[in-house]
């Protein structure tokens, strides 16, 4: 037996140069899930297993792979080494990197990172939705429940609002191509706004909206944007570089569409608040005028008041009497009235005199000449017989 | 005008209106011109429905084909 068995160090070493003879074991990548990791003085210990089978692993460079921790899906990148002192084999690793959903995360993340430094979600660059908004452009699938739940959303609100579908795949190979076309297509069309959407599901099924195709044609689109894909707490690269992201497809559908029954309700409310309005401003001019009014009068009334009063109070001082007043205009009148009399030429008359008609002088008339002379009670006529020119003795 | 902006400038005619710190010629206007809004906005929510449609592009031409989802 003994001539037959050949010594530990020599099996041991054997092994070794088996794994180190073995090209195809040289940088080789294997997935499984990380467990009992740890650190030690700057080495990396942990585990890596599947259902069935386990192997040890150990990291010479800690740092790089320090994120990583228990229950992670990984695969790691390394090479087999047999360890002849403690007869145990140990993988060295050299890498480690997210298996699976772990890749995509890390995709999406690089990508993210990459349009960010470009510029692609600044917020300046978000378009706001139109005030007025006729015809919605929609990119999504043609089945399902997500178009299906836009239109019904955006006609129970609006039923004026015209509702166009570019059909595209919305998962799955050549997806992005497609949703990249739709959001073109609409970018000149006769639409005022855009909406792309898709319903929930996993990572994968999401991809095609965070690829780089689809954040160019969202970047380089004139027209607003609505993003609304996945569940409410998924963001995609399509929400960061859309204009406005809504959590759901509903959601997208009442960003877009006004509610007619509210506005009608606001428009009644709006229309008596007018009438009102009116009717207020002339009340509140009618008291202003009054108010005036009433100082207007009760000015006036001080100014008579206070006039009359002057007036009154200085009656005295100026010897003002009407009474007085009145007697002396009287007498004047009586007199002025009996010069008058006086200058009666009837009164003359009857003072015995008598009145030669159109005669003043004697050179008024001739012999021969008939004239007419008047007494108080009547007249006569006589024809001149002489004329004496002898100055007149009274 | 789109109607958000008829309605925010009815709420204006109307608080000015309220506030009565307009001169009396001016109101008169104010409340013509809110009268005319409210008849506007009136006839835009009246407006017919609107089509629900899909686009189809056969040999590069381009038409809206009516779309029952």
């Amino acid at each position: 037996m003994e001539e037959r068995a050949i010594s530990v160090s020599k099996l041991s070493t054997y092994i070794k140069q088996i794994f180190e003879a073995e090209e195809l074991l040289f940088n080789i990548r294997v997935y499984g899930e990380i467990s009992g990791f740890q650190i030690r003085t700057g080495i990396a210990y942990f585990t890596l297993k599947d259902e069935n089978a386990s192997l040890s692993c150990v990291c010479f460079n800690a740092e790089e792979i320090s994120e990583f921790k228990n229950g992670d899906l990984v695969v790691v990148t390394g090479t087999p080494r047999y360890y002849v002192k403690g007869g145990k084999l140990n993988f060295q690793v050299s890498s480690v990197e997210l298996a699976g959903q772990g890749i995509l995360y890390q995709k999406f993340i690089e990508l993210k990172n990459r349009l960010e430094e470009k510029g692609y979600f600044l917020p300046e660059l978000k378009k706001p939705l139109p005030s007025q908004i006729n015809r919605v452009g929609v990119v999504t699938s043609p089945e399902g429940a997500v178009v299906q739940d836009i239109i019904n959303v955006i006609r129970r609100r609006n039923k004026s609002i015209d509702i166009i579908v570019f059909p595209t795949k919305v998962q799955g190979a050549g997806a992005e191509i497609e949703i990249a076309k739709g959001i073109s297509f609409f970018d000149n069309y006769d639409v005022d706004v855009i909406i792309v959407a898709r319903g929930g599901g996993s990572m994968e099924d999401l991809q095609p909206f965070n690829t780089e195709a689809v954040a160019d044609a969202i970047f380089r689109c004139n027209k607003p944007l609505v993003s609304a894909v996945g569940h409410e707490t998924d963001f995609t690269i399509c929400d960061f570089c859309a204009d406005v992201r809504a959590s759901t497809p509903s959601v997208a559908a009442e960003l877009v569409s006004l509610n007619v029954s509210e506005l009608k309700q606001r428009l009644i409310i709006n229309k008596e608040r007018l009438s009102q309005g009116i009717y207020k401003y002339i009340d509140s001019k009618t008291d202003v005028f009054n108010e005036y009014k009433a100082e207007i009068i009760d000015a006036y009334d001080w100014f008579l008041d206070d006039n009359i009063k002057l007036l009154l109070q200085n009656k005295d001082k100026f010897g003002f009497n009407s009474s007085y007043y009145l007697n002396s205009i009287e007498n004047k009148l009586t007199l002025l009235n009996s010069g008058l009399v006086k200058l009666n030429p009837s009164e003359i008359l009857k003072l015995g005199y008598a009145c030669v008609k159109n005669v003043n002088t004697i050179n008024d008339i001739r012999v021969g000449d008939s004239v007419e002379t008047i007494l108080v009670d009547g007249r006569f006529t006589s024809v001149v017989k002489s004329i004496n020119g002898e100055k007149n003795e009274l | 005008m789109s109607y958000k902006e008829m309605e925010k400038e009815l709420e204006k005619i109307i608080a000015d209106l309220e506030s009565g710190e307009v001169e009396f010629e001016k109101a008169s206007a104010l409340f013509q011109k809110g009268a005319d809004l409210v008849k506007q906005m009136h006839n835009m929510l009246q407006a017919e429905k609107g089509k629900v449609a899909i686009i189809k592009n056969e040999l590069g031409k381009i038409t809206e084909e009516s779309f029952n989802a």
